[in-house]
């Protein structure tokens, strides 16, 4: 007959594996009793009206070396309450049970953040008035070995909790235990954590009380100066220029600091983000866009969910929201430079041009405000957008840098422009300049612009000429490339290769092919085959040069060759093309040629 | 100059994908120049991998016959790169299919070459069978003459034990859960092997997307609109935020287009808009056929909503490309039929079926 078991829990291993394993550090039982201190207050103030906001406090005392109390002036707790919400892990006095959901004031929520005092102490001492039954204080002792204890006492103490960790763990890494029982370490945390804690956070000394948050209103972060010195202070940057976050649903408020230099998108950017203005996590990946790498951020949100180790969010679609929401807040941000401060926007863009372009070619709201300030590299050295646009008649861009770096000093000569579109994002952002641009046109360079674009040789028609390109084209055409004569600056380039997508494809197959076995010939071969229709490439022979010149007057057949196959490899090495293993060999072997001569 | 040295001068500050590969290849042809062999082979391994998994396996296609060339060459770095080169050469084994100009004749030598090798170095048989029933699954090919079907080579492939070029555990459950949905129709078992990944317990670089997307296609297929809209708006999320710029996963965020088409058509158009540029540049023959497949049936189901026109950026060099970026909803839908018709057909041709054409020309009678 089938029997139901029912699962036993080592309770002491399970406070063990909560209290030691689910946080990166013990530094986070500080973080959870304020949590705790907090959450009771907030309490109260929704459920007493005999109590009031402003007199809400959380002390701590520490007794070096010993012990330390924090103390909080919330609802505190009753006996049933101690053991529904202390005493069985999970539970928590936050979570409505009956509607599924936690309560929206409070921070914590897991019924397990007490258990993190077991990192650093054995034995937790939890003494407890509650505002609902006053004449009773109880006192609550819970063991690490998963044991606990409650009884009355007649101590007197305010309304609220009092929690006492003592430094008596008995298995502990001494001198990392022992540096929690230091007032300077318990402050440090207090900053760390609860700097923006709506209700003060003291420490205690004797009758000397030292107010350990400040008193900061996210929602209303006007003051840039303030904000600045802020960002310097827990970014530890001097930040190029910040401005507020503000979600228009109100899941979060803060301030974004743009970097002063550029990053690479690769870089994990350190943020402070803090959930219900306790610090949650410093690293925000998942919080803002991913294009976002150039901004930083110090934010507060209420309503996304914490993973329950409370150190990263669960990525749901409210994560999603708050994502959107942002990028909203930084486009807002641009839209606002572009009308108020142009320069500064100049100097955003600069410092994080390719950031700001992959927030171009990922959203088309931000077109009209940034496209006029991108830095492209253009043959007559950086340009705007702006300037682009405004350049008149055709430009032409390339999606080949080794194409741009060739052809560069050939447009410049001419004062004509050629846009470099062969990173990331240009292409796309290109397109949609051109798409903007009413005096321009922006145009992808083929062939027939390069051809175009060099003059007609003064040598057309003349015999020595033609003889000289028909044996060219006949020695080239075993390189699949055709010659032709041309005038161009500067003089001193003799020769100029081009050559299309397709033929740069090619040739990188051929390369792969000088070295494939049999096994993968074929299949190179069958890409091959299907791109050779579409080849294009051409050694352009500049007639200025004297080099050229020399050629056109040269009789010597096998000399002409040696020239032309030089020149050949020579353009090709100047456009930073891999060479074939047989170009390699061409080039020595004329060369040795050429001394023979 | 070691490994480091290569990267933080060639490629360290280059965005993943395509400009990165470029990078890295400029570090290979450095390390050639200079003789720097065991540089080198590392080097191609990191090109494979980028080219594999953050761009369209083309270039990784046309460059590993160099790699093993030169692996070949130098027998006495063998000991030390074949490590590498042998997970190389499964990702290859994974890709060669997915391009049309690879015939059936190349790419079965390309895997018995794979085999041997396996066994010159010791490793078993698993991750052969395991990129042999995928190769053939996403393809519609039940049989390779002298080597088996897809489940043959599935029961082989969990004959074998795991070894260091066996996929991580996340790999494996996804390829699994697909052989579960896909081959056996078994969707139980399927959504039980998923548990693991759904609750973030096993996860990759490509996991869950795949995942989310496997059962989104899953569902869609079987007529179950809510729950495939539910996988689909799932793998689109962790696509987009993972893959958001990159063509590697033109191919899921195709199939999410698809179903999106029928269940939320404005963000199929939203994937169709923001991707399309990303997408117009990637050379893999299966890739480009989901995409335009996903494209053609949005077009299709803005037609039922008698949409007449739309605003596309398409590129400048694309045929039917116009300056006022308007398009006619039925000039375009056939546009991006006609493109997936050509690549089916030369699927097709190579594999000797009709998968691909199957595939396009299925109509979906779903209510929108």
């Amino acid at each position: 007959m089938d029997k139901d078991y029912k699962f036993k829990v080592n309770l002491g291993g399970m406070i063990d594996i909560l209290s030691n394993h689910l946080y990166s550090s013990p530094d986070v039982f500080v973080r959870e009793l304020l949590q705790n201190g907090t959450d009771a207050i907030s309490a109260r103030t929704a459920a007493d009206s005999n109590f009031s906001e402003n007199d809400a406090k959380v002390e701590i005392e520490v007794l070096e070396g010993k012990k330390i109390i924090f103390r909080d002036n919330g609802t505190g707790l009753n006996e049933e309450e101690i053991h529904k919400f202390l005493s069985v892990i999970g539970q928590s006095s936050k979570y409505d049970i009956e509607n599924n959901r936690a309560n929206g004031d409070y921070i914590g929520r897991f019924g397990i953040g007490l258990l993190s005092c077991f990192m650093v102490t054995d034995h937790i001492c939890v003494r407890t008035r509650s505002y609902k039954s006053p004449d009773t204080i109880l006192e609550w002792k819970g063991m690490a070995d998963g044991t606990y204890t409650i009884e009355k006492i007649n101590e007197e103490i305010e309304i609220g909790t009092e929690i006492i960790i003592e430094n008596n763990k008995a298995e502990k890494d001494s001198d990392v235990v022992d540096d929690y029982y230091n007032c300077d370490t318990i402050a440090n945390l207090v900053y760390y954590y609860g700097l923006f804690l709506k209700y003060p956070v003291y420490t205690v000394n004797g009758e000397e009380r030292t107010r350990l948050n400040l008193k900061f209103d996210f929602d209303a972060a006007k003051n840039k100066e303030l904000c600045m010195n802020m960002g310097k202070t827990f970014l530890g940057e001097d930040f190029l220029d910040c401005f507020t976050l503000k979600s228009p649903s109100g899941l979060f408020s803060g301030i974004a600091y743009v970097l002063p230099y550029p990053v690479s998108a690769n870089v994990r950017n350190m943020h402070r983000i803090y959930l219900k203005n306790m610090l949650l996590t410093e690293s925000g990946e998942r919080l803002l866009p991913e294009w976002a790498f150039f901004i930083r951020c110090i934010i507060n949100t209420n309503d996304l969910k914490p993973t329950s180790s409370r150190e990263d969010f669960y990525e749901d679609e409210t994560l999603d929201k708050a994502r959107t929401e942002i990028a909203d807040c930084i486009a807002d941000y641009f839209e606002d430079l572009d009308f108020n401060n142009k320069n500064m926007l100049y100097e955003i863009v600069r410092i994080h041009n390719l950031a700001v372009k992959s927030v171009l070619s990922s959203s088309d709201g931000l077109d009209d405000i940034l496209l006029p300030y991108i830095m492209f590299e253009t043959s007559l050295g950086e340009m705007t957008g702006k300037e682009i646009t405004e350049f008149g008649g055709t430009t032409f861009y390339t999606v080949d840098v080794n194409q741009f770096r060739q052809l560069a000093p050939l447009y410049a000569q001419r004062s004509e422009l050629l846009i470099n579109a062969g990173y990331v994002y240009e292409n796309a952002i290109l397109t949609k300049l051109a798409d903007s641009s009413i005096n321009t046109d922006i145009e992808k360079l083929t062939d027939t612009d390069i051809d175009f674009m060099l003059d007609d040789s003064d040598f057309d028609g003349d015999p020595a000429a033609e003889k000289l390109l028909t044996v060219a084209s006949r020695i080239l055409k075993k390189y699949d490339c055709k010659a032709a004569l041309k005038e161009f600056r500067p003089f001193d380039i003799p020769t100029l290769y081009t050559i299309n997508e397709k033929a740069y494809e090619a040739r990188q197959i051929r390369r792969a092919k000088e070295s494939a076995n049999e096994v993968f010939m074929g299949m190179l071969s069958s890409f091959e085959e299907e791109i050779s229709s579409s080849t294009v490439a051409c050694l352009y022979l500049n007639t200025n040069n004297l080099i050229v010149r020399k050629l056109i007057d040269c009789e010597d057949k096998e000399k002409i060759r040696c020239y032309i196959e030089i020149l050949y490899v020579q353009s090709l090495l100047s456009g930073h093309f891999p060479l074939l293993h047989n170009e390699m060999k061409i080039l020595n072997e004329n060369l040795y040629k050429l001394m023979m001569f | 100059m070691n490994i480091k040295d290569y990267e933080t001068m060639y490629y360290a500050d280059s965005e993943k994908g395509e400009a990165r590969v470029r990078g890295i290849y400029n570090a290979i042809l450095k390390a050639l120049e200079t003789q720097d062999i065991p540089n080198a082979l590392e080097l191609y391994y990191i090109f494979i991998k980028e080219d594999t998994f953050e761009s369209d396996k083309y270039m990784s296609v046309i460059i590993f016959p160099e790699y093993l060339a030169l692996f070949e060459k130098y027998p006495e770095y063998q000991s030390i790169s074949s490590y590498h080169l042998m997970w190389a050469y499964k990702w290859i084994n994974e890709s060669v299919g997915r391009f049309y100009q690879v015939s059936w004749e190349q790419i079965t030598n390309i895997f018995l070459n794979y085999e041997r090798l396996c066994k010159k170095f010791h490793y078993n048989l698993k991750t052969y069978y395991r990129t042999l029933w995928n190769v053939m699954y996403n393809n519609g090919v039940g049989q390779i003459d002298g080597i088996g079907n897809v489940r043959e080579c599935h029961k082989k492939m969990l004959q074998c034990s795991r070894d260091c070029l066996s996929e991580i555990p996340a790999g494996e459950c996804d390829d699994e859960i697909k052989y579960l949905l896909f081959v056996e129709n078994d969707i139980e078992k399927a959504l039980k092997k998923a548990i693991p990944i759904f609750n973030g317990r096993l996860s990759c670089g490509q996991v869950p997307h795949y995942t989310y997307t496997n059962f989104a296609d899953y569902y869609f297929e079987t007529g179950d609109l809510k729950n495939a809209k539910l996988y689909a708006d799932k793998a689109i999320r962790v696509i987009l935020k993972d893959y958001g710029y990159s063509d590697s996963m033109i191919y899921y965020k195709g199939k999410c287009m698809l179903i999106f088409a029928y269940t939320d058509l404005q963000k199929a158009l939203n994937i169709l808009k923001r991707q399309y540029h990303d997408f117009s540049k990637n050379k893999s023959g299966e890739q480009c056929f989901y995409f335009y497949l996903g494209a053609y049936h949005t077009m299709k189901c803005l037609e039922k909503q008698n949409r007449k026109t739309v605003s596309m950026n398409l590129p400048h060099d694309c045929e039917i490309y116009k300056e006022t970026g308007r398009y006619s909803v039925c000039d375009i839908k056939k546009y991006f039929y006609d493109k997936a018709a050509l690549i089916a057909e030369k699927f097709d041709e190579r594999n000797r079926n009709c998968f691909y054409n199957n595939m396009l020309k299925k109509e979906y009678d779903f209510e929108i």
